[in-house]
């Protein structure tokens, strides 16, 4: 456990010192949470539509951005640059798994950057946001279980992803598949209770949804407590089910590697 | 009085850089305001060339010799001094200086990594809107030349160094350049693909008249295919003339190789030589300047006996790096 | 002329060579742009019928906006994006060097060789695609008039989106920076995705004056739907954009040279 930790530490301090990225990481944070502001405004002004206030927005979209900047990562591309230099067989030879290595690494790069973004955006955020968008107690122990599920969920997934990297020549395309779906299905732009009827049927199907959209809901308090097992029990059999196959399709990629080499 | 093919007057080149302050305000503070420190890259270097001379620019590492290529082919403007390359001002005229010059810029590939050779040469064909038929004699020559026969259709991505090395050296002269500057060509080759490489810098000097400057590290190089050479260290001329001129100016000396059958007897100090590298069964002793060869070797199996013994000439490694040290 | 044609045309087919090297990369690529657009669209129409309309637009009509940026901008960027993003790591590397002892223009140089990415062609597609769709929801009836006016806005939306790159590729002359300036780029552009009507008058101002973007959608959209534009700004400003793409393109080279003279007396 404490090697992970290290690996954390080492990729959260590299990412400190780039210091002009942080600065243009705030503009960045603060002009989209502006955007969002004016469409929300224009959208739903003083009204109330599908229980959704224009508090109750700014707080999804605050949220929703916080938990992708936590847990994006790019998985694919990583493996594909230790296949093209060679160094991948030098990844497997470490004496920790590549899988966590690859997650402390990921939490470790995000952490500080997820911060520099949401505490300006927050900061603005807090005079515009109305204290009857504010969860209770419950909520937030509710919030912040399916945060961490929802950000393990979003690992697993781009690592699944990433994976594929093994048998592919080149994998930039991966993410826009990731991206489309993410974007579809797990109502990381959109709120799903705006959707169509059956499209939003269909997202329960689909790992996404659990990823950023159901830890909002309970911060939002849009699930009530006694329903917080199925969103929960959700993500927690797709983190199950992912994790068999990603061991599976680890497997394989190994003995590929150990066929054809690096 | 005439002028050179190629004339170099009190070429300086400054380089500011910039001083990165720490923190946050750092950042924020140098958006708008930075200091600098300014780096004379080179200074007041004059040198004239003419047509067909290979000529061989050494210096350390940071001497200013990229810089000084940079400035002859147009890529830098000069601080101060003048260039002028066949009667054409590289920096004022770079197009028209860039069709009479080829460039290699050491590893810096100008082919495409995914797409064989050929379909590079074909770019430059139109780049440099070469006739047909030249652009054919120039590619059959050169891929003969350099035997390229066997890699000219194949993806850049699975050649060796070398093989890109000869491709880059072959695309730069498809337009039959009157100068062709040679930046750090041997470097990371192994020793067959230097003869090659070396074999044909001089034939294509022979053959073409091309003028040809080459910087590099490896002292062979310049062995091989310099009769000129021209050394610099932080940014400033110390040496221009020939070799044989430079082993005269820098050559303290000469060195023997005494080998011996069994353990060599011990070994005693003395003012004339100097023990320079010792192992089990040979010595490699260095004669001190004014003792001529005939008298060392004499003296050398007087003393001690050796089974066989050589003269070897100081290498021009040797040299150069003495010559450093004496700048310093 | 006849040689730059060639030129231009030998550069183009080894673009074409490049990629085919990786036909199944290219065609996954293409499909995945197209499903992460597709979302995009499918998203967006959706939350804008949901409510019905957003700053006076309706859902075709804000997919035609969201439609024209996307087809300017791919075209911008099939020959820009890749000469921007890339200008500071071919300092860096000293590949750009090589261009400058091409014989011809090192801009032009830097555009032929590196430019042409062909994988724009899915976002050409389907924006193309999206605004057949739009245009005919709105029961828009194409006059040979109207196909004229989109084209010209497109290809001065291009020209507009190429100004934007060039000018924030000329930063890496300046320093050794990652990609920045370019991200900047990105997040002001983002606010074009919506009528600009809905945002407050400064900024509306920035996006019609300070940076255009605005040229790239909302006006050419506005002219060819007849929508409003923000009260006080002349009725003439929606057929300006060919104006603002020529004029902003020209300057973003001059800024370019100015950049690529600063480099060469400095070699930063």
């Amino acid at each position: 456990m404490k090697k992970y930790f290290v690996v954390f530490q080492k990729s959260l301090k590299s990412e400190i010192t780039y210091r002009s990225a942080a600065l243009a990481g705030i503009v960045s944070a603060l002009l989209s949470f502006l955007i969002q502001i004016f469409l929300w405004k224009a959208l739903l002004g003083a009204g109330v539509r599908q229980d959704t206030s224009f508090s109750d927005m700014l707080l999804y979209v605050i949220l929703n951005s916080f938990l992708l900047s936590l847990t994006k990562g790019n998985v694919a591309s990583v493996i594909e640059a230790s296949m093209i230099d060679g160094t991948i067989s030098m990844e497997l030879l470490r004496p920790m798994s590549f899988k966590y290595y690859t997650l402390a690494n990921i939490f470790g790069k995000n952490i500080y950057g997820t911060l520099i973004r949401t505490v300006p955006v927050l900061v603005i955020g807090s005079f515009l946001i109305s204290p009857a968008s504010l969860p209770d107690g419950a909520h937030i122990l509710l919030f912040v279980i399916s945060t961490v599920l929802g950000a393990l969920l979003m690992f697993e997934v781009t690592y699944l992803v990433g994976l594929l990297a093994f048998w592919l020549q080149r994998c930039w395309f991966l993410s826009w598949y990731l991206n489309g779906f993410l974007t579809f299905f797990g109502g990381t732009v959109i709120p799903l209770w705006f959707y169509p009827d059956f499209l939003s049927k269909i997202s329960y199907f689909l790992p996404f949804r659990y990823i950023t959209f159901e830890p909002v809901n309970f911060f939002l308090g849009k699930t009530p407590v006694h329903s917080a097992w199925l969103p929960i029990s959700a993500a927690l059999l797709w983190l199950l089910a992912l994790s068999a196959v990603d061991k599976l399709i680890w497997h394989a990629a190994v003995k590929k590697l150990a066929v054809n080499g690096g | 009085m005439t002028m050179s093919f190629i004339e170099v007057k009190k070429l300086c080149k400054d380089y500011k850089i910039a001083k990165s302050e720490k923190g946050i305000s750092g950042a924020v503070k140098s958006l708008f305001h930075r200091e600098y420190t300014v780096k004379q890259a080179v200074r007041n270097v004059s040198f004239s060339l003419e047509k067909g001379e290979v000529v061989g620019y050494i210096g350390p590492n940071g001497a200013g010799k990229s810089t000084t290529l940079k400035m002859l082919s147009g890529v830098l403007l000069p601080t101060s001094g003048t260039v002028s390359v066949g009667g054409i001002v590289p920096y004022k005229n770079r197009r028209e200086n860039a069709r009479h010059i080829g460039v290699v810029f050491g590893q810096r590939s100008q082919l495409y990594w995914d797409l064989p050779i050929s379909d590079t040469f074909d770019l430059y064909e139109n780049l440099y809107n070469l006739p047909k038929e030249q652009f054919r004699k120039n590619c059959d020559y050169y891929i003969d030349l350099l035997d390229m026969k066997d890699f000219i259709d194949q993806p850049v991505r699975q050649l060796s160094l070398g093989q890109k090395m000869k491709a880059n050296i072959a695309i730069s002269l498809l337009h039959d350049p009157d100068v062709l500057y040679l930046d750090e060509p041997t470097i990371g080759l192994d020793v067959t693909s230097k003869k090659v490489l070396r074999d044909a810098i001089k034939e294509i000097n022979a053959e073409k008249k091309t003028t040809i400057i080459l910087t590099t590290h490896d002292m062979d190089d310049i062995e091989a295919v310099c009769k000129r050479l021209i050394m610099i260290d932080q940014g400033q001329k110390l040496f221009d003339g020939t070799l044989t001129d430079f082993r005269a100016k820098y050559n303290s000396g000469f060195s023997l190789k005494l080998e011996f059958d069994s353990v060599p007897p011990a070994w005693q100090k003395c003012s004339q030589y100097e023990l320079a590298e010792q192992s089990e069964h040979q010595w490699i002793v260095r004669a001190a300047d004014g003792i001529s060869a005939k008298d060392a070797m004499i003296d050398l199996i007087n003393r001690y006996d050796p089974t066989n013994l050589y003269v070897q000439e100081e290498r021009i490694e040797d040299i150069v790096r003495a010559a450093y040290e004496v700048n310093k | 002329m006849k040689h730059h044609v060639k030129l231009f045309y030998s550069f183009f087919q080894v673009a074409v060579r490049r990629e085919m090297a990786y036909r199944g990369t290219y065609l996954a690529g293409i499909v995945g742009q197209w499903v992460s657009f597709a979302a995009t669209f499918a998203t967006i129409y959706i939350l804008v019928s949901s409510f019905g309309m957003v700053g006076d637009w309706n859902g075709a009509e804000v997919m035609v906006l969201y439609g024209m940026d996307k087809l300017a901008y791919a075209l911008g960027a099939s020959f820009f994006f890749n000469f921007s993003s890339g200008l500071s790591r071919r300092i860096r590397s000293g590949e750009f060097d090589g261009s400058l002892t091409k014989p011809i223009h090192p801009f032009l140089h830097e555009i032929l060789s590196c430019g042409y990415n062909i994988g724009y062609v899915s976002h050409i597609s389907i924006s193309i695609i999206v605004l057949v769709i739009a245009l005919s929801a709105l029961q828009y009836h194409i006059t040979l008039h109207g196909v004229l006016l989109i084209l010209s806005m497109v290809v001065s939306g291009a020209l507009i989106q190429g100004a934007a790159f060039i000018a924030s590729s000329t930063w890496s002359f300046f320093t050794i920076s990652d990609h920045s300036v370019l991200d900047l780029m990105y997040d002001v552009r983002d606010f074009i995705h919506y009528p600009i009507t809905i945002y407050p008058r400064g900024i509306q101002f920035i996006l019609t004056f300070i940076l255009p973007f605005a040229f790239m959608n909302f006006y050419p959209a506005a002219a060819l739907l007849g929508k409003e534009i923000p009260t006080g700004y002349p009725a003439f400003l929606p057929y300006l954009s060919p104006v603002v793409g020529v004029l902003l393109f020209a300057l973003s080279i001059l800024l370019w040279n100015w950049g690529l003279k600063h480099y060469q007396s400095t070699g930063s």
